[in-house]
């Protein structure tokens, strides 16, 4: 009798479990992370699933995207999980311990899309913290802290974001976002550059690994399995988990995620548009599954990334993609002096059809600060400290007509406080940016932060020979460090407070960080003080 | 018509799950193709042997789709991938290169690689050819060599120990560039199977028309032998000019060699060796 009765019970006890939060967390809250409990269940895992960690991202005042992978062995082939749909459970709770459960469920793992889980939990409460984690076949993953944005319209307060860009696995530790894990920050920006698509040598570069880098490592990714393979090795980084773990990330690409310097559907090899093009769809696919963005994927070599998020009345953050509409780089790219076709009006960067989505945000925007993640310098840059020119063809200096464009918008919105963020250079810069970068004495409306990237360049210098060369050549160019970290940025209702932190090598795990240089940026005096 | 179709998944499943991973919960793809540039493919069992196939992977159907293939060789056999997932538009082939290796001592012989993806499977049979023998006295040819960094894909530390000592043939994988461009040290080294004496190790650094060894080669290096489970430095070459360097020393029973390179003289750009000689 009670035999014949087990099976409707455990129905009903499973949807008990998937329905009921409080339920769920008792559950839940009986292991470790990353350990089994019980004779498993039926994802048919083979091991610890979590090995890429759990990441969140792309808050909004109600909702927040919770993200990990199932990957066992996350260098093999499908990661090591089966080539089948996996179910694992989600918790999110307003506190570390899960003792109040506000949010859980049952999410599908797909192979097509690399056993990876994005959760859009919805119906959260605007500007609190919350803590997530999930479960599958009794296996427990780290838990990971996230915040919501503050509710439309709520004045004052703070902002802190953590912003940098540009993690070259091959050029050294992640030390910096070990420091990053470590700091207070309401959600992170990254600014592109998330992998390198090149091939990694056994010794992994200047990591110089003990434990040699699998020979799958060896070509370069083009296809869906090999960026797979490349997020999987970068993921699998304790440090940069550990950055994801302690706030919500906020992330754009560049050109490293598909290709070096390609431009929408030219490749850095001039590949068949048609071969290029399912490369980046493979590229575009892999990204996603391996960030936390909301669905729906990328179907094809078409993915819209550029978008914006609102916090209160305080900052907008508007997120640009300046790689999938760009035109070819004029020239045949590189540092090159003035040309026609560098101020050609048919070449576009960022497009027109997102270039006027942005003007048209930043036009009606009601924010105090409106910030821009943007993976390009915007700024004129001259690496020539004569009065002779030279530019750089892959920047918006190298799309002088829409770079136009773009600036006189800003202009035209000093009084809304606009903040360009940049990556890409591997370099801290604090820009002013002027009417007219030619004379010191033109109006400021905004300022520039390119906060240097977390690892690519290795370890770098303070200022190398070029970055002199940028000072002495770019009046409007207030600081150069060129060693690796990130910047904190704090918002206010009356200031913006820049802290730019580095450390001082990369090349061996472990190295300090500190705040080299602080500037301050008033609400509605636009320029950096430095602090 | 319904029981049919069932016995069909069912076949193709269980041919599938002695091999590839079990597809017990996935309808199977169709319209998948799978071919390959050659019908057989020929390796050399030493270690940097340039060999393999094309996979050519389509899409027959209408609508594009994400597919799988999974490869498989037989032992000792190893591929540069085992799985190939790509987006595939309606009508198009992917082609991959896939590489096909054999470490020393794999019995010459007939082997196979097995593709399976969809309701696809091809079988693409292997010959494997006796390992050449060195004839010049030079203990880095034909054994393993490993970089701090590769320029991946032109730059292959296997490109130092190809046989090719002709600085014109830079640029197309015949030479070892790194890939940390203003970092040193890098390093090169070969690894013998067994110990071996050595005492004189030839460097050929870049040194081409276009490139001359002065502007561009190596400058300075330090040669290091592994003697007994421990690194020590047998010969230093300091403001190198030419293309070729001899380093003569006292004879050592190293395991490997690995020359540590200090600095270009480009300045702080790369290392870049043509080719790499050891001798006893």
């Amino acid at each position: 009798m009670t035999e014949n009765l087990r099976p409707a019970v455990r129905l009903a006890r499973r949807r008990f479990l998937t329905l009921t939060g409080a339920a769920t967390a008792v559950a839940f809250g009986t292991n470790l992370p990353g350990t089994a409990i019980g004779s498993g269940g039926s994802g048919g895992l083979t091991g610890n699933p979590f090995t890429l960690g759990v990441a969140s991202g792309d808050p909004l005042p109600d909702a927040v995207v919770i993200w990990t992978r199932l990957a066992p062995k996350p260098y093999e082939p499908l990661g090591g999980a089966p080539y089948k749909e996996v179910g694992v459970e989600w918790q999110v709770a307003t506190d570390e311990h899960f003792r109040r459960v506000v949010r859980a469920g049952r999410a599908t793992a797909r192979p097509e899309f690399a056993h990876s889980v994005h959760v859009d939990v919805r119906g959260l409460e605007a500007g609190r913290h919350y803590w997530y984690r999930f479960r599958v076949d009794g296996y427990l993953s780290p838990t990971g802290r996230t915040r919501t944005a503050p509710a439309p319209g709520q004045q004052g307060g703070q902002l802190t974001l953590g912003v940098s860009s540009c993690q070259a696995w091959t050029d050294g530790y992640y030390t910096a976002q070990r420091h990053l894990a470590n700091e207070d920050v309401d959600a992170v920006v990254f600014l592109g550059d998330y992998i390198y698509e090149f091939g990694i040598s056994a010794a992994g570069g200047l990591r110089n690994v003990t434990t040699p880098v699998p020979s799958q490592f060896r070509t370069e990714a083009d296809t869906l399995d090999r960026y797979r393979l490349q997020y999987a090795l970068y993921k699998s980084d304790p440090d940069l988990q550990a950055a994801h773990q302690n706030a919500a990330w906020i992330t754009t690409w560049d050109d490293h995620e598909v290709q070096d310097n390609y431009a929408a559907a030219v490749s850095k090899s001039n590949a068949p548009v048609e071969d290029f093009l399912v490369r980046r769809a493979n590229a575009y696919r892999a990204y996603w599954e391996h960030l936390p963005l909301r669905g729906p994927a990328p179907q094809g070599p078409n993915y819209q990334l550029y978008r914006r998020f609102t916090f209160g009345r305080l900052a907008e953050l508007s997120v640009l993609d300046t790689r999938q509409y760009r035109s070819d780089q004029a020239s045949g790219d590189g540092w090159k002096v003035d040309s026609a076709a560098r101020r050609d009006p048919a070449r576009v960067l960022a497009g027109q059809q997102q270039t006027q989505w942005y003007l048209q945000g930043l036009n009606r925007s009601r924010t105090t600060w409106n910030v821009l993640a943007n993976q390009v310098i915007m700024s004129r840059m001259d690496l020539d400290p004569t009065p002779a020119d030279l530019y750089n063809m892959d920047a918006w200096d190298g799309y002088g007509a829409e770079q136009k464009v773009m600036l006189d918008g800003l202009a035209a919105n000093r009084h809304r406080n606009p903040v360009v963020l940049t990556g890409d250079v591997h370099a801290g810069y604090a820009l002013e940016m002027k009417r007219d970068f030619a004379d010191p004495d033109s109006q400021t409306y905004g300022v520039e932060i390119v906060p240097t990237s977390f690892s690519s360049g290795g370890n770098g210098v303070p200022v190398s020979a070029n970055g002199q060369k940028f000072l002495d050549g770019n009046p409007h160019l207030k600081f150069v460090d060129e060693r690796r970290g990130y910047s904190v940025l704090r918002f206010d209702d009356s200031q913006l407070q820049v802290d730019c932190r580095m450390v001082p090598y990369v090349d061996k795990p472990g190295a300090p960080i500190s705040t080299v240089r602080s500037f301050v940026v008033e609400a509605g005096n636009p320029g950096l003080e430095e602090r | 018509m319904r029981s049919r179709t069932l016995a069909l998944i069912v076949a193709v499943v269980a041919g599938i799950a002695t091999t590839g991973p079990a597809v017990a919960d996935r309808s199977v793809q169709r319209g998948l193709t799978l071919s390959a540039d050659v019908a057989q493919v020929a390796v050399t069992p030493v270690p940097c042997a340039k060999q393999g196939f094309e996979l050519r992977f389509g899409n027959t159907g209408k609508t594009a789709v994400y597919a799988d293939a999974f490869l498989e060789a037989a032992t000792p056999l190893t591929l540069s991938r085992s799985l190939v997932s790509s987006y595939l538009p309606p009508g198009y082939t992917l082609k991959v290169r896939i590489d096909v290796n054999a470490p020393r001592g794999t019995a010459p012989g007939k082997y196979a690689i097995s593709i399976k993806a969809g309701d696809q499977k091809l079988t693409l049979p292997v010959e494997v050819g006796e390992a050449p023998v060195d004839t010049t006295g030079n203990l880095a040819r034909f054994v393993p060599v490993t970089a701090s960094t590769e320029h991946l894909p032109n730059y292959p530390a296997c490109g130092a120990v190809d046989g090719d000592r002709d600085s014109e043939h830079w640029g197309k994988t015949t030479g070892w560039n790194d890939s940390t461009r203003g970092n040193f040290p890098d390093w090169l080294q070969v690894t013998f199977d067994q110990p071996q004496t050595v005492g004189r190790v030839d460097l050929y650094t870049l040194n081409s028309k276009q490139y001359p060894a002065a502007k561009y080669g190596l400058k300075d290096w330090d040669v290091v032998a592994q003697v007994n489970g421990s690194w020590q430095a047998v010969a230093q070459v300091r403001g190198n000019m030419s293309g070729l360097t001899s380093s003569t020393f006292t004879p050592v029973t190293a395991t490997a060699v690995r020359i540590l390179t200090l600095a270009s003289n480009e300045g702080l750009t790369y290392s870049r060796v043509v080719e790499l000689e050891v001798y006893g």
